[in-house]
């Protein structure tokens, strides 16, 4: 009976022992990360029988840590959504809102690259290399577009205290040169602290047909079932979690949910354009006037909120000939139609959160857009982007064409964007769009924040500063964990954000907070209240700062520097210093500078092995460098399995501008597409056809001269023919 | 050839060998153009 007790004992130490584990890592010295192992802590005899076991035990989350589900919208300026007074209903964005709580002073940094780097750090954009977008880093210490290793991302730093971390969608914070198979993947997903990753690496894609990767490598299919790129983020995210919670139902998930609606290229369900068909036909002047007598009556923004009046350079809807309104407004109506389709797949993840009992330990933000709604897309709108970049001809003033194009928008035959106007009128009441650092219609968007039994006012409006870099910090705060000093053997920059956590029992419209912002020359500060913003002169003031009160110009209308200029003096100082502590000097001009030194732009030799292979276009040059601006030869040699073969030898691009090589019942073809416009699609086809068995294809491409623009002379042969 | 570009391509679009992955430069025979046969060796040498 003794002997038989024995095992029983050994458990119950073992057990003790365990128990003992795991309180040590709940009491854990959580600022040095990760947390040290433990030193054995059993007993080490001749055999197991007379040794007492301490496994090491994984590190677990703070009790009470909550699932968090961070959600980041793009070019959703702060009036679309029906959330903050918008014309397109988001009914499952306005359930968060009722059950949490709005802030309509947060704060971005005005363009995409930027405003996700402060989000995943808590850091402001140019302290960590991120003072311009991920595609044109600089080598300068606020420009390198890579997150250094000394701002560890919210995502590490919760994956290192027992949290499962999830990124899925849009990621835009790798530098040229690392977008490859090659790596190195340091600054993707899967490097910045993410178990997981399903999405896009570049700031945009084709929603239609978007190569998407899981973990650093592409998916090349495209399912069957032809699924936008937000459906697949959503089965992606329901899936991921059904099996995360399987696995581990204690341990707390993170998920960043990056979606790519509202950027270009607009597509949505042409159902979904069609619900709109003609809501938008009395033009952007009448929807933001509508749109922010609606945020008064709502008490979306202060009474007394006056609305700046359209800037000189946006036209005036009423100045549009009728083609070029029809055009416009359908434009604005697949946006629309795109933000509601978003807007349902983030109900079905509601929904199975609800249905799996997820959502009762969930702490959700949603934050409606990297920076204010775009206004990329000139007068009307336009069909692709790839257009405008490439210098085809303006589209505008070419009624024909436009009719020709009205029913694409929004399909996969268009690469488009709305017009400028509907940009300005989808940041209502604020000035300009994205990009315009200086101007709060870049700068502020929408945020929503639930958590169940932990908002004091649900559906309230909280009037506090906020800005991205707060909401790091935040995270950390609900999930009881300090910010750390040391991350895997690297000590850590201060972090710029402040935890936005007790706003949700007690919002602090007056909270004292100071918040420079840059890009690209254009600057702000805003500092107790106060703001003022240079339209493109910080670096040397070559143009005047002006100052607004924002506590009782919510809207940034009127400029007080004439009339308090001393007020102006102190914060255009505490603005220079700011932009020192910040690495924001020196200041890019523009985009004028964008180009200068993109990595692997020297590279002159590609080769390759065998079918199915390839590379990413973007980093290796070849959209960067010289690349396809100039010159070039192609040689391949091919085993062709029969007469009459068909496919492709090699292809860049796409059908919105690009080349491909193929073979056409055995006939070799060159085809070049500068756009989608007529004339603009070149084909160059052998008269001859290849039979079954080894050929030789080879293409000689001569562009006269060094600019990009013009003719170019083009050869191509078979076996030497 | 008329007139030549100066960026080939939208975000996240690939440089191909033997198929046309994504959004696909023309309408092939075959889906994503994939080659009825094999391309053994490709070069691609820019001036």
């Amino acid at each position: 009976m003794k002997r038989s007790c024995r095992p029983f004992a050994r458990v119950a130490a073992a057990s003790l022992a365990l128990l003992a584990s795991a309180a040590t890592t709940a009491q854990a010295d959580r600022t040095i990360l990760p947390i040290p192992e433990r030193p054995f802590a059993g007993t080490i005899g001749p055999t197991v029988a007379q040794s007492v076991p301490d496994a090491p035990r994984p590190v677990t989350a703070p009790a009470g840590a909550p699932n968090i589900f961070l959600f980041m919208a793009d070019d959703v300026g702060f009036a679309m959504s029906s959330s903050f007074g918008g014309p397109v209903p988001t009914p499952n964005m306005d359930r968060l809102a009722a059950s949490g709580q709005r802030y309509n002073r947060f704060h971005t940094t005005g363009i995409c690259s930027p405003s996700r780097a402060s989000l995943l750090t808590g850091r402001n954009h140019h302290n960590v290399g991120f003072g311009h977008l991920a595609d044109l880093p600089m080598g300068f210490p606020g420009y390198t577009a890579r997150i250094p290793r000394s701002a560890a991302t919210i995502a590490e730093v919760l994956k290192l205290n027992g949290y499962n971390t999830a990124m899925i969608g849009k990621h835009h914070n790798v530098p040229p040169g690392e977008q490859s198979i090659a790596g190195p993947f340091d600054h993707w997903p899967v490097g910045l602290g993410f178990e997981y990753f399903y999405g896009v690496v570049n700031g945009e894609s084709d929603q239609w047909k978007p190569v998407l990767y899981r973990g650093t490598y592409p998916i090349l299919e495209q399912p069957k079932s032809g699924d936008l790129f937000e459906k697949r983020l959503a089965d992606d995210t329901i899936s991921w979690v059904r099996d995360q919670k399987a696995a581990a139902p204690d341990k707390p998930f993170f998920v960043y949910y990056s979606t790519m609606s509202a950027h270009a290229p607009h597509h949505a369900p042409p159902e979904l354009v069609a619900s709109f068909r003609g809501k938008f036909d009395q033009g952007w002047d009448k929807v933001r006037r509508d749109i922010w007598q609606r945020q008064l009556a709502k008490g979306m923004i202060p009474k007394g909120t006056d609305l700046p009046p359209r800037p000189e350079a946006i036209a005036a809807w009423s100045t549009l000939t009728p083609g070029q309104k029809a055009f416009a407004a359908r434009g604005m109506e697949v946006a629309a139609a795109m933000l509601v389709y978003q807007d349902e797949q983030l109900g079905r993840i509601l929904d199975e959160f609800e249905r799996t009992g997820v959502a009762d330990n969930t702490l959700f933000v949603v934050i409606q857009g990297d920076n204010g709604a775009s206004g990329d897309g000139d007068l009307a709108g336009i069909v692709s982007e790839m257009h405008a970049i490439n210098g085809v001809p303006g589209e505008e003033d070419d009624e024909p064409w436009m009719a020709s194009n009205l029913d694409k928008l929004g399909t996969d035959q268009a690469y488009g964007s709305y017009a400028e106007g509907w940009g300005w009128a989808m940041n209502a009441p604020f000035r300009w769009y994205k990009q315009h650092a200086s101007m709060l219609g870049a700068l502020r968007d929408g945020m929503i924040v639930s958590w169940k039994g932990r908002v004091a006012e649900p559906g309230a409006i909280c009037a506090q500063f906020g800005h991205l870099v707060d909401i790091a910090p935040t995270l950390l705060e609900a999930a009881h964990l300090p910010t750390p000093t040391s991350v895997n053997g690297v000590a850590q920059k201060r972090i710029d954000g402040e935890s936005l956590l007790s706003s949700l029992a007690a919002c602090e419209a007056d909270h004292p907070r100071t918040q420079y912002f840059e890009l690209g020359g254009e600057a702000a500060l805003y500092h107790d209240g106060w703001l003022i913003s240079n339209q493109g002169g910080a670096g040397n003031d070559s143009r005047p700062w002006e100052l607004y009160d924002l506590r009782e110009d919510f809207a940034q209308k009127t400029d007080l520097a004439p009339r308090n200029p001393a007020k102006l003096e102190e914060l255009r100082a505490l603005w220079h210093s700011e932009a020192e502590r910040n690495q924001v000097f020196p200041i890019r001009s523009g985009l004028a500078q964008a180009f200068v030194g993109p990595s692997g732009a020297g590279r002159k030799f590609y080769e390759f092995w065998g079918n199915n292979s390839g590379i990413p276009a973007h980093p290796d040059g070849l959209l960067l460098g010289k690349g396809f601006r100039g010159s070039f030869t192609i040689d391949a040699e091919v085993e062709l399995a029969g007469d009459e073969a068909d496919g492709v030898v090699a292809a860049l691009g796409s059908h919105f501008a690009g080349w491909s090589l193929y073979l056409d019942q055995g006939r070799p073809v060159f085809e070049y597409v500068r756009s989608t416009r007529p004339g603009d699609r070149t084909q160059i086809a052998a008269t001859a056809e290849l039979p079954k068995g080894e050929a030789r294809l080879g293409v000689r491409f001569i562009k006269p001269g060094d600019g990009w623009k013009g003719s170019a002379q083009v050869s191509v042969t078979a076996n030497g023919q | 050839m008329p007139a030549t570009f100066f960026i080939p391509l939208s975000a996240g679009e690939r440089f191909d060998i033997g198929r046309d992955t994504g959004v696909t430069v023309a309408d092939y025979a075959t889906p994503t153009g994939k080659l009825d046969g094999e391309v053994r060796h490709f070069t691609l040498t820019l001036d």
